[in-house]
């Protein structure tokens, strides 16, 4: 999925919460893009706020090129299985109809813009940063008795596992396929077959990793007490205000559109 | 078997926005047979190098070519380069994934075409050549072994395809130091075997009574590149590029502080008695 990338472009400036917040508002507009022109609307505004990131297009392209294979699986079920009506091929259970090329043309495309919007996001805020903000805007929930403060815990260790993990299963990877394991191979029945040597020893480190924590949080003296809640200024620039109403409006206008 | 790096550079993908290189322009011939020690602080690009290498990255620019063949090549074998390299990473005891040592050392012979006899024996050289007791363990749980028994599992997982390229990356971290003697020997053997050797280590010590040729990188960059005794004679550069020095050779340094006078500058132990020796003979 990526990693946090250094940088001091407008949005790593903006404050977690703030992204956080547009983040949504933008999620639901993709969910509710179904016309040309709403989908020409998320394309300028995926394009505006990756210039505006400063995250390079080559980045930004390897990151969906990765896949591929899932998005062509997504299109071609969704071209073959659709209603036979109207359509242009038919064959037994398969049917081929302009409303399937469409459908699965949808389906393609806003799980790209899902993708490059959360790739954006998680590029320009830390780690760090972002559980702050999910512990800001989760604060609501102490009503309904649950403690924001473990819960945004247990997120933060969930998000500072990935790049730990993520980093873990690429030298696992690498070693395997150092040995022979036969990743690079074209054939799908032996890239299956390599799965379980990196599954494994992922999992081991998972656990072996979450072991270590839970000895060095008890040797420091976590115990379950009320976390000592964030003394969280609210300092509204600007920019913030801009983002939310701006992330606001594409969603609203991909309500109407 | 040699190995031939031309103006490699390496950046990785997180870093491409703010130009950060992990290698740059790196310019490297090691020939069949060489031990080469490879030096330099953590961070300044040695496993990147190593990786690439054994093909396990793609450079950005620049051709590696082992044994005369571009191995980035379309349609070079890779399944050869995975035969003649073997690899050696930070932690091995973390790639152990199957229910026996015995399966577990053999996968990297799984596609080699080996009969079932063949391929037993050379699992059985591979653990007897790290110290095991072949009949004792094979059936055994990998996961049930100590840290540094578990590492040795693994390396015999790597050894066992027979490569003619060896890089090890820090193997010895971490490990009891008689673990490390045994393993720096086992490691010194093969290279007498002919096997190029290609180590990645801290430690001075060792990569001076082992080592043919020691190379320093600083930064993604080839800085120091020679044999021990020059490499480890520049002390500015030792200590401007922090790779220590060999206990050996800071003994000497201060022996002769005190007025002992030694022909060359002593890197081993070994040298250093040798030296000590003489030099009492000749002036008593
Ligand atoms: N997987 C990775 N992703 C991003 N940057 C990396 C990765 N691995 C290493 N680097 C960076 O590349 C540089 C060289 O790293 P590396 O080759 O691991 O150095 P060494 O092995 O000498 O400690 C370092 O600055 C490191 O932060
Ligand atoms: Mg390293």
């Amino acid at each position: 999925m990526g990693q946090y990338m250094p940088g001091n472009s407008v949005f790593h400036k903006m404050r977690g919460t703030t992204k956080l917040i547009c983040f949504f508002w933008i999620l639901t507009a993709v969910l509710l893009t179904d016309s040309a022109a709403g989908f020409f609307l998320l394309f300028l505004t995926a394009g505006a706020s990756i210039a505006l990131a400063g995250i390079g297009l080559r980045n930004m392209g390897k990151t969906i090129a990765r896949l591929k294979v899932f998005f062509s699986v997504i299109f071609l079920m969704n071209l073959f299985f659709f209603s036979p009506e109207q359509a242009w091929w038919s064959c037994w259970i398969f049917h081929i109809s302009p409303a399937g090329f469409e459908q699965g043309a949808g389906v393609v495309m806003r799980v790209v813009f899902l993708l490059v919007f959360s790739r954006i996001l998680i590029a320009t805020t830390t780690p760090v940063e972002l559980t702050g903000a999910l512990e800001i805007l989760l604060l609501p929930l102490g009503v309904f008795g649950i403690s924001t403060g473990e819960l945004a815990m247990i997120l933060s260790v969930a998000v500072q596992f990935i790049p730990i993990l993520s980093k873990e299963a690429d030298q696992i990877r690498k070693a395997q396929i150092a040995r022979g394991a036969k990743f690079e191979s074209g054939h799908l029945r032996d890239r299956a077959k390599s799965v379980l040597p990196v599954v494994i020893p992922v999992f081991l480190a998972a656990f072996r990793r979450a072991d270590e924590l839970a000895l060095a949080m008890e040797a420091r003296g976590y115990r379950k007490t009320k976390a000592q809640r964030k003394q969280c200024k609210f300092r509204v620039h600007v920019r913030d205000v801009q983002a939310v109403v701006l992330s606001c409006a594409v969603c609203i206008t991909q309500i109407l559109l | 078997m040699s190995i031939e790096l031309n103006q490699i550079s390496f950046c990785y993908a997180s870093h491409t926005s703010y130009g950060e290189y992990a290698l740059r322009e790196v310019e490297l011939f090691i020939g069949d047979g060489e031990f080469v020690g490879i030096m330099g602080h953590t961070g300044c690009g040695k496993t990147t190098l190593a990786q690439i290498v054994a093909g396990l990255l793609p450079p950005f620019a620049g051709t590696v070519k082992i044994d005369g063949y571009d191995i980035n090549k379309k349609g070079y074998d890779r399944k050869l380069l995975r035969k003649k390299v073997g690899f050696v990473f930070q932690y091995p005891e973390h790639q152990l994934f199957e229910t026996t040592v015995e399966r577990e050392v053999a996968f990297g012979l799984k596609y080699g075409g080996l009969s079932w006899n063949e391929r037993m024996e050379r699992v059985k050289d591979a653990l007897e050549c790290m110290g095991f007791a072949f009949e004792r363990v094979r059936k055994e749980s990998p996961m049930s072994f100590s840290g540094g028994e578990k590492r040795r599992i693994a390396i015999a997982g790597v050894l066992v395809s027979d490569p003619d390229i060896l890089i090890l990356d820090e193997p010895t971290a971490g490990l009891d130091a008689k673990s490390r003697s045994s393993l720096h020997k086992i490691i010194a053997k093969l290279n007498q075997r002919g096997a190029t050797v290609l180590w990645i280590s801290h430690d001075a010590d060792s990569l001076c009574k082992y080592a043919d040729r020691i190379i320093v990188l600083e930064k993604g960059k080839i800085v120091m590149d020679g044999p021990p005794r020059e490499v480890f004679a520049d002390q500015t550069k030792t200590e401007q590029y922090q790779i220590g020095t060999s206990q050996a050779r800071v003994i000497s340094e201060m022996l002769q502080k005190r007025g002992f006078k030694f022909e060359r500058k002593p890197i081993t132990y070994q040298e250093l008695l040798d030296d000590l020796c003489n030099y009492f003979k000749k002036g008593g």
